[in-house]
């Protein structure tokens, strides 16, 4: 029984970066600005049901493609469309991830009402209701997201490849430059005063305010760009699996946000990095043991939650600040 | 039900000063142990109950001195603690997952023969309603008399406003802390058992109700009577709405949960201190 | 606000002990089980990748799927081997594909990672359009025998159903209820892919007939129905309480114990008949699982249902469900029978092409099914690979000197599209 590595890391590539853009954002929002979103999945699924209802119409109006956007037949025929048209998917794709982007960060702006009002304890719970009555929501709703179905044929950019493989490796790596990208603009946007600034509001609001500066504004500011990168990381996800469904977000991706930060290191983005890693690698490796060795207990997946909720407790009450501690800002040397 | 929930969080969140998102699986808890001992063991309903409240009494304070304490001790901030209680809540969920899972009872209900008593508008009322709706009304009295009239009681309000002054002024705050957790339990194991005589029970309940129980702990400003009001008004808000939103307009009845979270949004816009007056506050 | 104390190395040492341990721990206990292949130069292997939902909601169905693969795998060696053949089955270690639809994605994955690319997989319909592109793309053959909605009943390359679509118990149901003298039927069903699925199909076969029916979805996410019971007792009531109006109920067995706990205190929903579709048929919707009230409803009610079985005499059913009892002291619940059946079609399929090359496998899959007869009846598969044809076994509850059972006391043919009734 070989293993066959490309699907293995490719998948498992695919993962991480998904899972990196989804840190990146969530350590935007706390480790740096210090509001904490326990509805992160909701951002997220903002950008798979972006993906999902807009891509099929625009594949379906490019292809001439008729009949109910969300039965199987016509997610057939997308799938087949996007196999000899890759200039199209592209600009499909790229429109795709444009337009996430900018429901998230509209969302994000909605949400910043609440954020600025409310103490942080309530805003994590709104938040976390919202996220769980979103999905509930849609879910009952069809004409969002496919409502119980689902909505399938949201084909990769890269289907065009033949070769399953390389489809899977070309678009891992292209989910990778991604995030590395988006790490690479955080970094510099964080290692300036501006970064000091959201520091300075994380630490202390009132002191802040006395300094001039506008504490309300800047905290929207954070949630929009916060909530534009966690609906990224939504469309990619969703054009990996090519199918969105609304009842697959659910708290599980808050918590793993969370875990990869408080794992890895909060408000330091290479701890973001690290704590994305570890996560998709666990999974991965995980994943493919119980397949390839013989495993007799059936509650593995529930000792698997157990054994990382108690992962969590540890180092919360251990470590709090993470595997890699914050680092200073870097300042210019003088 | 959602009022007895909803009081012993508002009690942990004054008490410990933190939201524990563990608290549903307290009532998880107590819900088995009563649907485990009713249907195996041929436990009586009387006897069941109170070993119900003793379990998540003893869960609840196992999970304070294990991690909440320690992690209050070190300085966490409340978000971490709320992360905290996240996980503590995972873990036990699954835990009860792997239990439930290996004894094949994912879905179980209490054995307890309720006899139906009258029938009123069509619905059948079975001596639970008798025990369920007294029982709730006392025990929040209970409390309420707990809190006012023994010294205990004022000890816990005095540790809730200010800990640092309460400890100063010589009053044992740590045991405090644990009696505190304690009496949360049994509340919270009170809901659960009654629940799992109410309807059939799986490991995920405690978590389905914890959102209506936040709801009602929000709504009713975090105090004792206000959170007792605000559960019956969202109770009677989600089903008895529900239903009728569904005859009028043909709203189909999953946008129930809808329903509690307008609720929830309106008041916390208007009035973000609850629906409270001054003198529930000062409970 | 004082800073809180910074991380000494101790606490650092600490936690990288802990997460060692559980590490170690992990990788120690695995090693026990980690069988080394056994090589004999004659003996040629080949391995069915096995996926199915072993947490989460489904997991009582997705062991069952499980079982019955290893019962088929069982008799397929027994008979290579007084065959004289060098050739032997292995099933991989399952996949837990977690009721979810991302972890029917990460399942597939894995077992493809690990070079099984010919998969059997309880997979129901979401987590089947989940992993499709996947399947296609890579070329992995994958059969299902529980995703039953028809809104999948379009070609799906290399995946394949073993159980037809629910296009057929729609119009099964529907013509027992018209047969029994029903005109008016108050549904109540899950709202997910199954129940509107099935619903509408019926809703459509049932007004074609004549009939009239009022829908009402539940959300499969609460635990708790007495709000839509109280809906449907209203339902019932506009509908006229007689001998002419029932109830349908489409969901799984959770969902319909706690529905008839609540409609047995409805003097409108115990004063008609009650019908189902598969979903709830199980023995956890009997006493002494449930409590004896909810039994007597279901007896009181007259609860009839269909179940996708085969109806004529079929010995090899039979010998799979004894085979079943023994293993597990209870007989399936669910789709054990087509998972035993899609077992034995992704075997022959494998022997017939001689190696695990998924192209061929899939080439003639259609083939080799139009000529196998198993535990479901005739496994012949239509264009979408989807199997073409299914009987429906009539069931019913009854109560004999107080044990409550499951009674089959009838028939749908689909070849026919008549009801037969047992003598």
């Amino acid at each position: 029984m070989a293993v066959d590595l490309a699907i293995f890391f490719g998948t498992m590539a695919v993962y991480f970066g998904v899972y990196l853009i989804l840190a990146l954002s969530l350590n935007l929002e706390y480790g740096f600005a210090g509001q904490p979103d326990f509805g992160k999945v909701f951002f997220f699924s903002l950008g798979a049901y972006a993906s999902g209802a807009l891509v099929a119409e625009l594949i379906s109006y490019l292809g001439n493609i008729p009949g109910d956007i969300f039965s199987a037949a016509t997610a057939n025929l997308r799938a087949e469309y996007a196999m000899s048209n890759p200039a199209a998917m592209w600009l499909v794709f790229m429109i795709a991830i444009a337009v996430a982007m900018v429901i998230g960060g509209v969302f994000g702006y909605l949400a910043s009402y609440p954020a600025i009002r409310l103490r942080a304890d309530y805003l994590a719970i709104t938040l976390l209701l919202t996220a769980t009555i979103s999905e509930n929501f849609v879910l009952s709703t069809p004409g969002i997201a496919g409502g119980a179905n689902g909505l399938g044929g949201i084909p990769s950019p890269f289907s065009w490849l033949t070769n399953g493989r390389l489809a899977i490796g070309a678009y891992a790596a292209l989910v990778l430059a991604i995030g590395i990208g988006v790490y690479f603009l955080l970094e510099r946007t964080l290692n300036s005063p501006y970064g000091r600034k959201l520091k300075s509001i994380r630490d202390d609001e009132a002191v802040a305010k006395s300094f001039g500066k506008n504490t309300p504004r800047i905290k929207a500011q954070v949630l929009v760009i916060a909530s534009a990168i966690a609906a990224l990381s939504g469309v990619l996800y969703t054009f990996f699996t090519n199918y969105e469904f609304a009842g697959s977000f659910t708290f599980v991706w808050t918590a793993n946000a969370w875990i990869m930060i408080v794992l890895g290191g909060v408000g330091n983005n290479k701890g973001a990095l690290l704590g994305a890693f570890i996560l998709a690698a666990l999974d991965s490796t995980t994943s493919l043991a119980v397949v390839m060795v013989n495993i007799p207990s059936y509650e593995l997946s529930y000792a698997r939650n157990m054994i990382v909720a108690a992962v969590l407790i540890v180092m919360l009450v251990f470590r709090p600040k993470g595997i890699l501690p914050e680092r200073s800002l870097k300042m210019p040397s003088l | 039900m959602y009022a007895l929930l909803g009081v012993s969080l508002t009690l942990s969140i004054n008490g410990a000063k933190m939201y524990n998102w563990a608290h549903g699986e307290l009532a998880t808890v107590g819900a088995y142990v009563v649907a485990v001992l009713t249907t195996f063991h041929g436990v009586s309903a009387l006897i069941a109950i109170p070993l119900a409240m003793l379990a998540a009494a003893g869960l609840a304070l196992a999970v304070d001195e294990s991690t909440y304490k320690p992690l209050v001790r070190r300085g966490a901030n409340s978000i971490q603690i709320m992360l905290a209680s996240i996980a503590v809540s995972i873990f036990v969920r699954y835990g009860i997952f792997i239990y439930a899972a290996a004894a094949f009872i994912l879905t179980i209900k209490a054995s307890v023969e309720m006899p139906v008593l009258t029938s009123l508008l069509g619905v059948q009322i079975t001596s639970l309603y008798l025990w369920i709706i007294p029982s709730a009304l006392v025990t929040v009295f209970a409390l309420r008399t707990l809190l006012t009239r023994t010294l205990t009681g004022k000890q816990i309000r005095a540790m809730s406003d200010n800990a640092e002054l309460a400890r100063v002024s010589g009053i044992n705050v740590t045991a405090l802390r644990r009696n505190v957790w304690l009496i949360v339990g049994v509340i919270a194991g009170l809901a659960g058992a009654f629940w799992a005589m109410y309807s059939f029970i799986t490991p995920e309940i405690g978590f389905d109700l914890l959102v209506d129980s936040f709801a009602a702990a929000i709504v009713g400003g975090l105090t004792y009577d206000g959170t007792v009001i605000a559960g019956y008004i969202i109770g009677l808000a989600e089903n008895v709405g529900a239903y009728l939103l569904n005859q009028t307009l043909g709203v189909p009845t999953q946008y129930k949960i809808l329903i509690t979270f307008s609720i929830l949004i309106a008041v916390l816009i208007a009035k973000p201190s609850g629906l409270t007056t001054r003198r529930m506050r000062e409970l | 606000m004082e800073k809180p104390k910074s991380p000494s190395t101790t606490s650092r040492a600490i936690v990288f002990l802990v997460i060692g341990l559980l590490i170690g721990g992990a990788v120690g206990y695995l090693a026990e089980y980690y069988t080394a292949p056994t090589s004999s130069s004659k003996t040629v292997t080949y391995t069915i990748g096995l996926a199915s939902d072993l947490s989460g909601g489904g997991e009582s169905f997705g062991t069952e799927t499980v079982t019955s693969a290893q019962i088929a795998v069982a008799q397929i060696n027994a008979y290579l081997a007084s065959a004289g053949s060098n050739v032997r089955f292995t099933l991989s270690s399952p996949a837990d594909t977690l009721t979810t639809t991302d972890g029917a994605l990460k399942a597939i994955t894995s077992l493809s990672s690990a070079g099984d690319d010919i998969i059997l997989c309880h997979c129901w319909s979401g987590q089947l359009q989940a992993v499709e592109q996947f399947a296609n793309t890579n070329k992995i053959v994958i059969v299902s025998p529980s995703s039953t909605s028809d809104a999948l009943a379009v070609s799906k390359g290399y995946m394949f159903r073993a159980i037809a679509p629910d296009a057929f118990q729609g119009k099964a149901l529907a013509t027992l209820l018209w047969n029994d003298g029903i005109r008016n039927v108050a549904y109540i069903y899950r709202n997910d892919a199954y129940g509107q699925g099935i619903s509408g199909i019926f809703n459509t076969d049932f007004t074609a007939l004549g009939g009239k029916v009022t829908l009402e979805a539940y959300d499969p996410t609460l635990t708790d129905f007495a709000t839509e019971v109280a809906t449907l007792a209203t339902n019932v009531q506009t509908l006229g309480v007689n001998a002419q109006t029932a109830v349908l109920f489409s969901g799984f067995s959770t969902e319909a114990v706690n529905i008839f706990g609540h409609a047995a205190s409805f003097a409108s929903l115990t004063g008609v008949r009650w019908f189902s579709s598969d979903g709830p048929k199980s023995a956890t919707i009997l006493p002494p699982q449930v409590p004896t009230a909810i039994g007597q409803f279901e007896v009181q009610t007259n609860l009839t249902g269909t179940f996708p079985q085969s109806i004529t005499n079929n010995t090899i059913a039979t010998a799979y469900l004894a085979a079943f009892k023994a293993q597990t002291g209870n007989y399936p619940q669910s789709y054990g029978e087509q998972a035993y059946d899609a077992t034995y079609l992704l075997a022959n399929a494998i022997l017939a092409v001689g190696s695990e090359n998924t192209t061929a496998v899939q080439n003639i899959l259609p083939t080799i099914a139009a000529h196998t007869y198993g535990a479901t009846g005739a496994l012949t598969l239509d264009s979408n690979g989807d199997k073409a044809s299914q009987d429906y076994a009539i069931w019913t509850v009854v109560n004999s000197a107080g044990t409550y059972a499951f009674k089959n006391i009838g028939g749908w043919a689909s070849a026919t599209g008549e009801i037969t009734y047992n003598q």
